[in-house]
């Protein structure tokens, strides 16, 4: 990629050889200086997956004597335990299913939604927006005992629907927001086209509005699966049956009352993660999509 | 095609006008429309909720026994009497001064990410790990990196210097509390920034290299300007993080201590609700971090609306 | 992109159906039931304990052998995160819908919710003169007993075998005055390098663990009473004493490097196994205890002693030195149940003696019945630490302080260590604290 622009460079045709060649030189050398400090914060943020996984192959006495060293002799015992003790099978499919259906219902929410704050103007638009974003601020810790008594009596106790419902209610502040400055920054004048080709406003969006926020909705929808999937009192408070349960409390409860076996819950940890490393794997791709389409057409 | 509306009495103006707007400019009837799922949805369990939340900061509710109105006296004492909510806040207040830095950092990555620095797909995957984790593991995984014998000293050790003991004095645990939570967070806005910059056209780059504009003026009159509404979505939504989600990392890295060095107001909340049972207590700190966020949500509406204008 | 919609839609409708799958047969009970058999009921229990795998095995077979006798009956076991487990209640009780039966810690946190648990005086007939350290159980305004303990919590001192002998002192030969104690952390500083004590401040509970046995050696019975109804003062002489005591260890450079930042649990344990340090203040049940420390580093190598004492009459006869000891957790029933009776039936399962001896195996928790024969267990910690509880006992100093003065004091100890502050100004704002507001 770096070639490509290089070669479209505006100061290609009128340098000589030479010079280019050294400014060439130049600019490669100081991208690769570049890519020391990045290395190192790179190395940072991967570290701790490696100093987890490698808790988590430690026998517990192992653990104690030497917590930093490389484990020499590495155990399943802990995964087998974790498997078994927080109930994960069950609980990584009710995970599945509360995190999808949360992450598929605020993507379509959160499009439109931001669409409509970020592209149209209406009356009451900035109350809307303000509504919504204000609404980031709540903690649930605070409301926790008149939001448990709503879940009540809307019947949505220990049901998969309430927790869906819940999820999305909690991002749709952070999503919205998110989706309207993403689309505020695109140019009006596509609407005004689609408007003109005899397109509705529903047709437009589905046509022309959604693919083009595909970046925006990629990382909505990362972020989003993220919140659900980590999120402890949600699910602690609305799923109040041992098999309804998700996987991030489930390892909430292994942790004992006094003292904690650390490889254990290591094991654990890395089994409950797995799916959502993966997620963000396949996603990532798609929200620096557009950005590879405008280079190469650049 | 300006039909009149018979049936409908004078008096129903606003249906009237709202009738005629469907037929004049149905896009506007389909925005509401398109808000409403949100807006139906943020009403009922986030802001119902909350008016009782807000609610209870006027009473002396401990949780168990019924609340019973006691006017300002929570307020009063947070603000007069409380010497804890007072270092919190000027915890807080130090948090903030780092706000630049948690707003340029991933925007700088970004950038150079989205510039195609060599080996840019794996510094966007690398750089988005930390992200996967919950706060409460990042915490506590770094509750032992950071030990007197932990290995960030471990690695200062090899260039021969004596680390402290980073959460563990009055001196360096907000400092280290911060980093570790810029470093849960940084990731984030990587992703959110390259999202804001796939709609810049490349040609912009391009134009300024061609004025000779450096690597900084780029940044700073080309990508920011051009991408601003996303940069104001990541402060605001950073703010809030700032105010309100710090919890965890509070609570597993230092307990707010040594003393209280690295108390937050949040944490505060957590310690009058889940241990000394004053829930009316712990719902008027939460209700002044709502208002000073209400405060900046306000500041940036105004923004956008100056923006809004200004495109026009 | 039509056919891109029409797939996600596919999608979404497979996704709905799914949803509406999962969500429908949450309403547990069954419809049909045979004419002959009892009504099912499910009875519903919310604990804190029961997520972690020492604790799991009594449980489960409690549960089990409850079943076995009541076929008709289902319980819905919900452990819930230790941080989170009171607020959860609270939202339960706030509601007025919640679990049948709960695990509650024997002090101020079942105190404050006494009204709502169902008294089990009339239940329980004779077994209740079995139930040891059933004073914290108890609804103080009616004196009805409104929980079932199931273990008994408490502070000892625990140090190494193998740095006792690293250092050249007698490994069976505890200290027994503050003296001697003095005196062994020299020797093993100077001998060994190793560290007297390993502390974890973090939460502060470190020197609280520390002090409850310094509290003991040091208060008269009155005292300690005193101390309880919140009448005497933080610079009372007595707690300054304890507090020089305090002050003269972090002079003499006890703890562990780092230590402000580590927890007790588990760091401060874990720091102990690894033999580095000579001595950890510990517990006595369920986790935390003995049994922790043997799995880590042999039975042979961790020795137990009740404290020191400054008393020498007390040094005389150690069974004089108060132990330091109370009610930990126990099993209520809320009065919202619909099954009281039945609730009741599984709390005397989970308190007998049968279950209880499983939790004592699993986790080495010393259990709250007085009709389990010590001589029966063959772990020696367990036996010593049976007879010291038939022996006086006071409340470890760190249950009978308020829960608000206990946060303040938590942040006020690592800066007394530290040195950021001085014993005069932490005494003095502490009686601030604890007499004025």
């Amino acid at each position: 990629m770096s070639t490509q622009v290089d070669s479209l460079s505006p100061l290609a045709p009128n340098s000589r050889p030479v010079d280019l060649r050294w400014a060439r030189f130049k600019r490669r050398l100081g991208r690769w200086l570049l890519v020391i400090p990045l290395g190192i914060l790179a190395f940072t943020t991967i570290y701790p997956l490696f100093f987890t996984a490698n808790v988590a192959f430690k026998t517990r006495p192992d653990w104690i004597m030497t917590r930093f060293a490389f484990t020499v002799q590495p155990t399943l015992d802990n995964f087998a335990k974790a498997w078994e003790y927080a109930n994960m099978a069950r609980y990584l499919f009710n995970s599945l299913i509360s995190t999808a259906g949360a992450v598929i219902l605020l993507s379509i929410i959160c499009s439109m939604a931001g669409f409509a704050l970020g592209m149209i103007r209406f009356r009451g638009q900035r109350l809307v927006f303000m509504f919504i974003t204000i609404a980031m601020m709540i903690p649930l810790q605070v409301i926790m005992v008149p939001f448990y008594r709503l879940i009540v009596d809307l019947d949505l106790l220990n049901s998969q629907i309430g927790l869906i419902l819940s999820f999305a209610a909690f991002n749709i502040p952070f999503g919205t927001y998110l989706m309207a400055s993403y689309y505020s920054t695109i140019p009006r004048e596509l609407l005004e086209a689609a408007k003109i080709d005899g397109a509705s406003i529903w047709q437009t969006f589905i046509r022309v509005i959604l693919p083009i926020g595909q970046p925006a909705l990629a990382t909505q929808a990362i972020l989003a699966t993220l919140s659900c999937w980590n999120n402890l009192l949600l699910p602690l408070l609305i799923m109040q049956k041992r098999d309804l349960r998700t996987v991030m409390v489930g390892i909430a409860t292994l942790r004992g009352e006094y003292a904690t076996d650390m490889p254990l819950l290591a094991a654990a940890i890395l089994l409950g993660t797995l799916p959502v490393i993966i997620v963000f794997l396949v996603f990532q791709t798609k929200i620096t999509q557009g950005m590879t389409a405008g280079s190469v057409k650049g | 095609m300006q039909t009149q509306f018979p049936g409908l009495p004078a008096a129903r103006k606003p249906l009237r006008t709202w009738l005629r707007m469907q037929q004049r400019e149905p896009e506007k009837l389909w925005a509401y429309l398109f808000v409403a799922p949100a807006v139906l949805l943020v009403l009922l369990f986030r802001f119902y909720p909350m008016l009782t939340g807000i609610g209870y900061s006027f009473t002396n509710w401990d949780g168990i026994n019924p609340p019973q109105f006691i006017g300002l006296a929570n307020f009063q004492e947070l603000f007069f009497k409380d010497l804890l909510f007072r270092t919190s806040l000027i915890n807080l207040f130090k948090i903030l001064l780092t706000l630049p830095l948690w707003i340029f950092l991933p925007l700088v990555l970004a950038l150079l990410i989205h510039q195609g620095v060599p080996g840019w797909r794996f510094f966007r995957a690398a750089f988005f790990f930390p992200t996967v984790l919950s706060a409460a593991i990042i915490a506590a995984i770094f509750t032992m990196v950071l030990r007197i014998d932990g290995a960030v000293n471990l690695f200062l050790g090899l260039v021969g210097i004596e680390g402290p003991d980073w959460l563990g004095t009055t001196q360096t645990s907000l400092p280290a509390l911060i980093a570790v939570a810029l470093w849960g967070q940084f990731g984030v806005g990587v992703v959110v920034y390259l999202a804001g910059l796939a709609t810049v056209e490349q040609d912009l780059f391009d134009a300024a290299k061609v004025d000779g504009a450096n690597w900084g003026q780029t940044l700073w009159y080309v990508t920011v300007p051009s991408i601003q509404p996303t940069v104001e979505f990541y402060t605001v939504t950073t703010i809030r993080n700032l105010l309100a989600g710090l919890f965890a990392f509070v609570f597993v890295l230092t307990a707010g201590g040594p003393g209280a060095s690295s108390t937050l107001p949040e944490y505060i909340i957590w310690l009058n609700m889940g241990s000394e049972n004053r829930l009316g207590y712990a719902s008027a700190i939460s209700t002044i971090l709502f208002v000073v966020f209400l405060l900046i949500v306000l500041v940036q509406v105004r923004l956008m609306g100056l923006r809004q204008g200004g495109d026009k | 992109m039509s056919a891109k919609l029409m797939k996600f839609a596919a999608v979404l409708t497979v996704l709905s159906m799914i949803l509406a799958g999962c969500a429908a047969p949450t309403p547990a009970a069954p419809t049909v039931v045979p004419t002959a058999a009892p009504k099912p009921i499910t009875l519903t229990v919310w604990d804190f304990k029961s997520g972690d795998p020492l604790f799991a095995p009594y449980t489960k077979d409690a549960i089990k052998r409850f079943q076995e006798k009541n076929p008709h009956v289902k319980v819905e076991l919900v452990p819930q995160p230790m941080a989170e487990y009171y607020n959860i209640l609270g939202t339960a009780i706030s509601a007025n819908k919640g679990p049948d039966v709960v695990l509650l810690h024997g002090d101020p946190r079942l105190v404050e919710r006494q009204d709502l648990l169902l008294p089990l005086n009339k239940y329980l007939g004779k077994d209740i003169d079995q139930l040891a350290g059933q004073e914290q159980f108890k609804n103080v305004k009616t004196g009805e007993l409104v929980g079932t303990p199931i273990t008994i919590q408490g502070s000892v001192w625990y140090y190494s075998k193998k740095v006792y002998t690293e250092a050249g002192l007698d490994p069976n030969k505890p200290p027994k005055t503050w003296d001697e104690l003095v005196a062994n952390c020299d020797v093993i500083k100077t001998k060994t390098q190793k560290d007297c004590f390993s502390i974890g401040m973090k939460d502060g509970n470190g020197l609280h663990f520390f002090m409850n046995i310094l509290v003991n050696a040091t208060f008269t019975a009155q005292e300690q009473a005193d101390w309880k109804a919140r009448k005497m003062p933080w610079d009372h002489p007595k707690m300054l004493k304890v507090l020089q005591m305090v002050a003269d260890a972090n002079k003499r450079g006890w703890w562990q490097k780092g230590y402000a930042s580590a927890t007790l649990f588990n760091d401060s344990y874990d720091y102990f196994i690894s033999g580095k340090s000579a001595h950890v203040a510990g517990l006595i049940s369920d986790s935390g205890n003995w049994k922790y420390l043997s799995d880590g580093m042999g039975a042979d190598n961790v020795g137990m002693f009740k404290g020191v004492t400054v008393d020498p009459q007390i040094a005389a006869d150690p069974s004089k030195l108060p132990t330091s000891a109370t009610g930990g957790i126990g099993w209520s029933v809320m009065k919202w149940s619909p099954e009281p009776d039945m609730a009741v039936k599984l709390v005397q399962q989970l308190a007998s003696p049968e279950s209880l001896a499983v939790l004592a195996n699993s986790a080495g928790a010393i259990v709250a019945r007085k009709d389990v024969d010590p001589a029966s267990l063959t772990n020696p910690f367990m036996k010593q630490i049976v007879t010291w509880l038939k022996e006086p006992a006071f409340d470890p100093w760190n249950s009978v302080i308020g829960t608000a003065a206990r946060n303040e004091w938590h942040r006020q100890a690592p800066l007394l260590l530290l040195g950021d502050t001085t014993v005069e100004k932490v005494t003095a704002y502490m009686n601030t604290f604890e007499f004025k507001k």
